[in-house]
């Protein structure tokens, strides 16, 4: 056994600050697996993900929802994302064991640095990065897209009434944390309209 | 300072539409004024009687302010100071706050005094086309002498030649209908459609919506119609579906219903702010209405450009909106009814008309007690030097006036409808251009910019369009009433200029353009509208023709003897008005030009001396200096050293991960790489070559199987992305049958190269028991997942870039840091050394590995001594045409190794070899050098390049040539294998 230990660290140290009523946090420990969907398995992965993990694959653009902790978003055809609100070791392995041949899973839960915005200003904030439109008549809670904000590639869908949850690369997380801050920044003035 | 004490302004005759009295103080050429709150810079300089603003272009004449919008041609000023400083900003779009200070630009001496006025004396050898002809001789003085003396004297404003120390932002919006412009349409649209529901976006670049509602005394649903645009923008401002951007320019129509905007956010606030000065919006809309109004212009005749002469609209605009009366005995020239609108709104203001002089044979249109009515006349000439006193009329009689009003029209403002080639085309009974048909994509012009000028008219086609979107929508109809107005007739005769005028008569007053210029142009031969406009300038500049245009057009079809139809028009195209360059700009400015991405153990980098090279985004570890290093080579040749007696250890995270599952990933892999991958056994890693469809070598690196299903492809760092794209467009579009998933695992894992004698112990502290990293159970090319440091997944591959015994060990990112450190205290007793970038690529030089330099997207496999990893027992991408002809010549060029012959010189990257007895020329070129370094190994500077039949020459001298350093350094050409050329380090 090694005589050594790793510890996890977060891409963006656990950020979290508030400008107002809004609030900008990283979510520090989330579970994200890819899943493709063999060519001609629709079907059968649709069942199995329904009785194992209680929701339905999910149609490109939506997100469908298993329970409070976990939820499926629908990225692109044949492929979606598993992202539950938990830290496993490997949740692609459990997940792999759970099905089988009939998904092919990829543990993309380090790929990932995970933004929360939340409150008021969240949408006008979002306004001077985010070129999709996430109005709530056109964007609901169970719509994701993926984008770009500030050249970063980006996963959008929204957490709560007044908020979103933003995924995007872990390597570049300090530039697009910048991006999200400069823009509340930039929104949290009385001069702004 | 002088102060002017009159803090009202010796012009202000009431308070038009200003809502409040307290005076606001600012500074204009070093003296204090006072305007009121809702002045813009211009109502309040003309309230305190200040007519001369600044000074022309060319002539530097007297200028002073002509308009009350952003058309205006003359009065530009620097506003601000220092770094803060902006040259040509147009007074009369200029908020006035208090502290503003601004100044005249283009003189030298006072402006009443300007120096460079001498140029008006010698307009006669500098009209258009001057400097094409003047300064051809010698040709040697064009570039020292002549340019730099004209660019002196040309522009108007200067620079601060500082740091733009604002902020801008960028923003998007989206919205299923787009009024542009909100003025009468535009507020009567944006009414019906946000009733009716729908997400609405207006936008006006004027502080105060409404539009010439504001600077008219009309009347809609019965009150006055500056109320009605009041009560409109109120109520539009409080419906949820509705977003009013005041101070917004909407200044260009792109593709697919995309407009560019630029909203003005502290532009109008004192003192210094770290918010966004102005946003660049881009606008998505499914629908545009453009309601952008209309423009005045003037007529051509004597003298016409005097401060105190102004365009007859924007004189009641004064009047009107702002309280100002520009003059105290005004006259007025007209061609149309609009002039005789601001006689009778003057007088009503109890300004004193002094003349009205229509050039249309007809009867007056209304009685003025105590002012010479001229119908059918003409004014040919005014007098005054620094401000208008007096005009004369063609028969010779001449009238005292402070203020000149000239209507000589309007012009819609089709600007944006241009804005995708877009042609306008000709109204007779308006005399002007309107929209053509040929629109951008979803937009419909309303209003006066579609050439309705009547009230009534105008409010109608707003509603009448928003309705048709509603009901095309889908959505309710609940307005279903057009605002009522009365309408007021408008006929024009049109006049373009004064037969036998005296004097200069001005066309373009931003680029002093004079109706004689463009005669002259036609006399040369610049005869259509776009030569016109290039040889003399008309409709350039900030204002770019917005007063001058239709203007220009219409003399030069006099002139031509053609019809203004035949003649045709320039087009227009964005910006609508100037954008400055930080907002287009926005926040990409210094460090967030780009994204920046960090390796998983930058930190622990950062804290232990690591000198950073930026490599595409990422930023890596070049190398690690030690205290008393003062030299990089320094700190490389120990890490080198170090690495190949013992152990080094290098964060390889950045280069590209791809994970590739499917029944048929096998069979797709050999399709993508030139080289057989079905035949790897589970738990083995191979090297792959990768062709790009015209058979030269894309990339290269390492696809490890992890299971039957199951491989990870490893891409060099710099294509990552390219590679993956290729990857998606071969199983989406090439191979859409075979059952293969692509995913990018480059963020997921940290990963790093554990290289030299000592690896396997280093790495026996690290693996988890019962784990057998021994040669015998984990022999060169294999791969596992296991975990380390107790219980951690973990991947291993023993593969090397080095060349010496080699692992590479892969983590989850959130472990790398800490894996870094983990690394390093199990190699403690190693000695084991961190290494960077550059002993990387020593070290890999010193093995023969090619990298970048060598795949530069023009070698082949067999250039690279790899041809024969170019399967023939298979098909792949970029086979057949690696074997063309041409890329397989008989004396192909190939890569070798060399090394200076005199073992102290240095050889350079981009020399090319030429044989000992030759001169340097192409036609003698063998090759070049691709990667040089410093062998600490070989303690000699080595390199990496491809020569002619290379492989056949080992041993051979030549020189490598490098004429823009001017250094010849002989070479032998050798192994590219400097370092264990039989690979046995790696297999122990």
């Amino acid at each position: 056994m090694s005589d050594y230990t790793l510890t996890p660290a977060s891409p963006l140290n656990g950020f979290s600050k508030r400008y107002g009523d809004t609030e900008l946090s990283e979510h520090p420990a989330l579970d994200i697996v890819s899943l493709a969907t063999p060519n001609g398995g629709d079907e059968t992965l649709n069942a199995l993900v329904l009785e194992k993990v209680g929701a339905g694959l999910p149609e490109t653009g939506r997100i469908s929802r298993a329970d409070d902790s976990s939820m499926f978003l629908g990225l692109q055809p044949d492929q979606c994302f598993l992202v539950s609100e938990s830290q496993r070791l490997q949740p692609a392995l459990e997940l792999k064991n759970l099905l089988g041949d009939a998904a092919y899973v990829s543990d993309q839960s380090d790929s990932w640095a995970v933004l929360e915005i939340k409150g008021p200003k969240a949408h006008a904030a979002l306004e001077r990065i985010c070129p999709i439109d996430i109005s709530a008549n056109v964007f609901d809670e169970d719509s994701v897209a993926r984008t770009s904000m500030e050249h970063l590639s980006v996963i959008i869908h929204r957490h709560g009434t007044d908020g979103y949850r933003l995924y995007s690369p872990r390597s570049s997380a300090n530039s697009f944390l910048h991006a999200v801050t400069e823009s509340l920044y930039n929104v949290s003035s009385t001069t702004q309209g | 300072m002088n102060d002017s004490n009159n803090t009202v302004g010796v012009n202000r005759i009431g308070q038009g539409l200003l809502a409040s009295s307290a005076p606001v103080p600012f500074i204009f050429n070093d003296r204090k004024f006072h305007g009121l709150e809702g002045d813009t810079l211009a109502s309040a300089l003309l309230a305190n009687g200040q007519r001369l603003v600044g000074r022309s272009f060319k002539y530097h004449r007297p200028r002073g302010i002509i308009t009350t919008g952003s058309e205006e041609p003359n009065a530009l000023v620097e506003l601000g100071t220092g770094a803060y400083k902006e040259p040509n900003t147009r007074a009369t779009v200029i908020e006035l706050y208090k502290g503003l200070e601004a100044r005249s630009q283009n003189h030298k001496g006072p402006l009443s005094f300007d120096l460079m006025a001498i140029n008006d004396h010698l307009s006669s050898f500098l009209s258009a086309g001057f400097y094409y002809k003047t300064f051809m001789w010698p040709k040697a003085f064009w570039e020292k002498l002549y340019e730099p003396m004209i660019r002196a004297a040309a522009g108007l404003g200067s620079l601060s030649g500082e740091e733009d120390p604002d902020v801008y932002d960028k923003g998007f919006l989206h919205c299923d209908l787009l009024v542009i412009g909100a003025g009468a349409s535009g507020l009567s649209a944006a009414l019906t459609a946000g009733r009716g529901g729908l997400q609405v976006i207006i936008a006006d670049e004027d502080f105060l919506p409404g539009g010439r509602l504001n600077f008219e005394t009309d009347t809609v649903d019965d009150q006055p119609s500056s109320l009605w645009a009041a009560n409109a923008y109120e109520e539009l401002k409080n419906m949820d579906n509705v977003r009013f951007m005041t101070r917004t320019t909407v200044y260009g129509a792109y593709d697919h219903g995309v407009y560019g905007a630029l909203e003005k956010c502290t532009d109008h606030l004192a003192g210094v702010s770290d918010l966004p000065r102005q946003i660049l919006w881009r606008i998505y809309s499914k629908r545009a209405l453009l309601a952008a109004g209309s423009t005045e212009r003037s007529i051509g005749f004597g003298n016409n450009d005097r401060p105190g002469i102004m365009l007859a609209g924007s004189v009641r605009g004064y009047v009107n909106r702002y309280g100002v009366a520009p003059g105290k005995r005004v006259a007025v020239f007209t061609n149309n009814d609009s002039g005789w609108r601001t006689a009778h709104d003057l007088i009503d203001a109890g300004v004193n008309v002094v003349a009205v002089v229509d050039s249309r044979s007809i009867s007056p249109l209304m009685a003025i007690p105590g002012a010479s009515i001229a119908m059918g006349s003409q004014v040919v000439d005014t007098q005054g030097r620094l401000g208008i006193k007096s005009i004369t009329l063609n028969d010779g009689r001449s009238v005292p006036c402070d203020c000149l009003a000239v209507s000589g029209g309007w012009n819609p403002n089709v600007h944006l409808t241009c804005h995708q080639r877009g042609r306008p085309t000709w109204r007779s009974d308006i005399a002007a251009f309107v929209p053509g048909d040929d629109l951008p994509t979803g937009m419909q012009v309303i209003g006066s910019a579609s050439g309705s000028f009547g009230l009534a008219e105008r409010l109608r086609s707003g509603h009448e369009a928003a309705t048709d979107i509603l009901v095309q929508a889908g959505s309710n109809v609940v307005a279903k009433r057009t605002p009522q107005a009365h309408s007021i007739d408008y006929t024009i005769t049109p006049l373009w200029q004064v037969p036998d005028c005296k004097g200069k008569a001005w066309v373009d007053l931003q680029n002093d353009v004079t109706s004689k210029d463009i005669a002259q142009s036609v006399r040369e031969g610049f005869k259509a509208v776009e030569h016109l406009k290039r040889y003399t300038t008309l409709g350039m500049a900030t204002d770019q023709g917005k007063t001058a245009n239709v203007l220009g057009l219409g003399i030069l079809s006099e002139i031509s003897g053609k019809s203004i139809e035949d003649t045709g028009t320039t087009i227009f195209r964005p910006p609508y008005t100037p954008v400055p360059i930080g907002a287009l700009a926005g926040r990409a400015r210094g460090k967030h030009f780009r994204p920046t991405r960090l390796t998983p153990s930058h930190q622990w980098a950062d804290a232990h001396g690591a000198e950073f090279v930026e490599v595409g985004m990422w930023l890596r570890a070049q190398w690690y200096a030690l205290p008393g290093e003062s030299h990089w080579r320094e700190s490389v040749d120990r890490e080198v050293t170090a690495t190949r007696e013992s152990v080094g250890i290098c964060d390889v995270t950045t280069l590209g991960k791809i994970d590739v599952q499917g029944r048929d990933a096998a069979q797709f892999l050999d399709k993508v790489y030139a080289n057989t991958f079905s035949t790897l056994a589970v738990g083995k890693v191979r090297y792959g070559l990768m062709l790009r469809e015209d058979g030269f070598v894309m990339d290269d690196g390492t696809t490890a199987r992890l299971d039957q299903n199951h491989y990870v492809m490893t891409t060099t760092t710099a294509n990552a992305v390219s590679v993956f794209r290729h990857m998606e467009f071969a199983r989406q579009c090439l191979y859409p049958s075979m059952d293969v998933h692509l995913i990018s695992a480059t963020e997921q894992w940290a990963q790093f190269a554990v290289a030299g004698p000592n690896a396997r112990n280093l790495l026996s502290n690290i693996v988890d028991a019962p784990f057998d990293i021994s040669n015998e159970g984990f022999p060169f090319m294999a791969c596992s997942e296991l975990s380390v440091c107790g219980g951690t997944p973990a991947r291993l591959f023993r593969i090397s870039f080095s060349g010496e015994l080699a692992y590479e060990i892969a983590v989850p990112a959130r472990y790398g840091n800490s894996l870094m450190h983990a690394l390093m205290q199990a190699g403690k007793s190693f000695n084991a050394v961190p290494y960077g970038t550059e002993a990387l690529g020593v070290m890999r030089i010193e093995k023969g590995h090619a990298a970048g330099n060598e795949l530069n997207g023009q070698t082949t496999a067999a250039n690279l001594g790899l041809g024969r990893m170019v399967s023939t027992k298979k098909d792949c991408m970029g086979a057949v045409l690696s074997r063309r002809p041409r890329m397989n010549p008989e004396n192909p060029i190939e890569l070798v190794g060399f090394i200076p012959t005199d073992g102290a010189a240095t050889l350079r990257a981009g020399a090319h070899f030429i044989a000992t007895d030759a001169e340097a020329t192409l036609e003698n070129d063998q090759g070049w050098m691709t990667s040089v370094a410093y062998s600490p190994s070989l303690q000699s500077s080595i390199g990496l390049g491809f020569i002619r039949d290379g492989q056949q020459r080992i041993g051979e001298t030549v020189v490598a040539a490098d004429p823009l350093r001017n250094e010849s350094i002989t070479v032998k050409i050798v192994s590219p294998h400097f370092v264990d050329p039989d690979g046995d380090r790696l297999r122990v």
